[in-house]
């Protein structure tokens, strides 16, 4: 079988070629950093702003976006497949911060049962408050932030058991 | 007046300061710790920190700014939008300590501050409005009740509000109480007033506003209209002068109520009258806002009219140059508020260092900037991080360069309403022109912009995995 290549896209999203679709790309040079590809009869202008063999990651802007790729070697892939890569069995029962922002108030304790849908705690950001409920029934393991704290994107603020 | 100090920060600031530039008036930046980095700080003659970064610390500490101002000897200050433009008592104490308050009286901001006495106001001038109360309200119990009499969906509105804080769409009574809360905590912390009241949700609408301007001789006239109909959380974010589906009389008609308005509170200087315009062409008096508005600038290039120029003038008790037979529309401009937002994400705002930060550049394009490269996001204010504006002899000129424009707006690091703003300007509703504020909830979904996403970025990977093959050939390898 012909080699495959994986790919990730502003860690987003993935993508697999083999190199004779590669190979097969309707690609036109134009200048040393900028193309001109051809999908049917559509084009469209791309170009290479970022370059970097050795950590096999490129990025590229197209329409006015930035696509910052990252190519996956085979010993990468393999680790993938052994199911050995980190955050595999992350718990869905975290409750993350889903931006940057300051805790204006929390209405659930340690131990306390929730209902699909409650209200955990509000969390603002940019003058903007941002209700943050409960993904399902159950009881909440820890509550690890308090009102008036500042919290980072991602930060973990409730547990739930 | 020599010297004028701007109250405000970001891409309002820098604005108006180029204007006072422009008149040969020195600018005083004021700025809080965590505003040190910022170009409005740069382009001003002098500037002050006010305190650290939380506004209720530096850009609403009124008194702080004032003390400033006679320090410096400023004679006027500008307050621009948000923060304390619209508050009636700090422009009284402008007054008071003998400086020049760039903006309407203390009197038409009190009263159309508070979206109750405006309706209040109003009532004797035949202006037409929305059904609804006219009173505040904090008993859940009475709202429930009122609320069924108008019928739902209803609108919680915020006495003090604007820009969309502190207003909630309830769709079903039991939604009613935990949003009414919701609304009253968001406008106090937003308004430090937490008065709200219900209106009728008038479905289908589409959000057009008429641009007043008046001097302290009784001369008021109206710069014609902005449609503001595209809108997410109740925000604009793309606006456009003139409106497609105005023609003269109804223009004529809603531009002299606005003036009504206008004179209904005494107003001088520039303002805004926003209306309601339903889907048989009514109109209805949604509230006036008593400054300069985020969109002024498409106004300003269909009218050739400096705003804040206009604003100075009429500060320093000049009279209008012209009159309302001298004015007309020339050509279309749109704007698009540039947010640190991702669109794919539900608009939450996106916050970060902007590794690459370039602006389009051009003829008739125009960006009102307040960020640079390598600068952050912060997370203590309105998350604009400019307004991209573009003018053409006609509204599909306009398109054609706004996308354009887009295309060669370089963000980095943080996610931005760019991508939205392709979105809406390639759309076929917005096109032609048969759109209302539902835009965004009838035909945006994240995924449909993360279909194009995705398909830029699949040929993006192929493009990289190309240049990586070849890249590889072109490298002498040690064979393993």
């Amino acid at each position: 079988m012909e080699k495959e290549y994986k790919l990730k896209v502003n860690e987003d999203f993935e993508f697999s070629f083999t190199k004779a679709e590669i190979d097969a790309l309707n690609i036109s040079k134009a200048t040393k950093k900028t193309f001109h590809i051809l999908q049917g009869n559509k084009g469209v202008q791309a170009e290479i702003t970022e370059q970097n063999f050795l950590a096999r990651s490129y990025t590229i802007k197209l329409n006015g976006n930035f696509y910052s790729v990252d190519i996956s070697n085979p010993l990468d892939l393999l680790i993938k497949e052994m199911g050995l890569s980190l955050g595999a069995a992350q718990r869905v029962n975290d409750i993350k911060a889903p931006m940057p922002g300051l805790i204006l108030e929390v209405n659930v304790t340690e131990g306390a049962k929730v209902k699909e849908g409650d209200y955990l705690l509000v969390l603002e950001a940019m003058k903007m408050e941002n209700t943050l409920t409960a993904p399902r029934d159950g009881v909440v393991k820890s509550v690890s932030i308090k009102k008036g704290e500042t919290v980072e994107k991602n930060q973990l603020l409730i547990e739930m058991e | 007046m020599k010297k004028i100090l701007v109250a405000n920060r970001g891409e309002i600031a820098l604005r108006v300061m180029k204007t006072i530039k422009k008149m040969g008036i020195k600018t005083v930046a004021v700025f809080s710790e965590t505003d040190r980095q910022a170009p409005h700080v740069k382009f001003a003659d002098e500037a002050v920190c006010i305190g650290p970064a939380p506004s209720a610390e530096s850009y609403l500490k009124g008194d702080k700014i004032i003390e400033e101002a006679k320090k410096l000897q400023v004679d006027g200050i500008h307050p621009g939008y948000g923060f304390l433009s619209e508050n009636a008592e700090f422009a009284k104490n402008v007054e008071k300590n003998g400086l020049v308050w760039i903006g309407p009286g203390s009197k038409a901001i009190k009263i159309m501050g508070s979206k109750l006495a405006a309706k209040d106001a109003v009532k004797k001038y035949d202006i037409p409005m929305v059904p609804g109360i006219d009173e505040a309200i904090t008993d859940a119990e009475k709202a429930k009740r009122i609320a069924g009499e108008i019928g739902f969906p209803i609108l919680i509105k915020a006495s003090a509000g604007g820009g969309g804080k502190g207003m909630r769409i309830v769709e079903k009574e039991e939604n009613l109480e935990e949003q009414m809360q919701r609304a009253i905590s968001e406008a106090k912390s937003a308004f430090g007033d937490g008065s709200v009241f219900i209106e009728k949700y008038v479905a289908s609408p589409r959000h057009i506003e008429i641009q007043v301007l008046a001097d302290s001789h009784g001369n008021y006239l109206h710069l014609f209209e902005r449609e503001c109909s595209i809108q997410r959380r109740h925000q604009k974010v793309v606006e456009e002068a003139p409106s497609c589906v105005l023609e003269s009389k109804l223009r004529k008609e809603m531009g002299e109520a606005a003036v009504r308005v206008a004179k209904a509170c005494d107003y001088v200087g520039a303002g805004t009258v926003e209306f309601l315009f339903d889907e048989n062409r009514n109109f209805y008096f949604l509230e006036m806002n008593t400054r300069l508005q985020v969109e002024h600038p498409v106004t300003e290039l269909i009218t050739g009219i400096d705003l804040v120029e206009e604003q100075i003038k009429v500060a320093r008790g000049e009279k209008l140059r012209f009159s309302q037979n001298s004015l007309s529309i020339h050509g279309h401009a749109m704007e698009l508020r540039v947010y640190a937002e991702n669109p794919l994400d539900d608009f939450l705002p996106s916050v970060g260092k902007l590794k690459k930060y370039r602006l389009p550049e051009g003829k008739n394009i125009r960006v009102d900037n307040g960020f640079e490269e390598e600068m952050e996001v912060p997370i203590y204010y309105d998350p604009m991080l400019a307004k991209l504006i573009t003018y053409g002899k006609n509204r599909e000129e306009a398109i054609q360069l706004m996308l354009e424009a887009i295309t060669n707006y370089e963000v980095k690091g943080v996610s931005t309403t760019l991508s939205f703003g392709k979105f809406v300007f390639e759309h076929e509703a917005f096109r032609t022109g048969n759109f209302d504020t539902h835009f965004v909830k009838k035909y945006y979904s994240a995924e449909k912009l993360r279909e194009q996403h995705k398909a830029e970025a699949k040929v993006a990977a192929a493009l990289a995995l190309k240049q990586y093959l070849k890249d590889q050939q072109q490298l002498i390898l040690p064979k393993t």
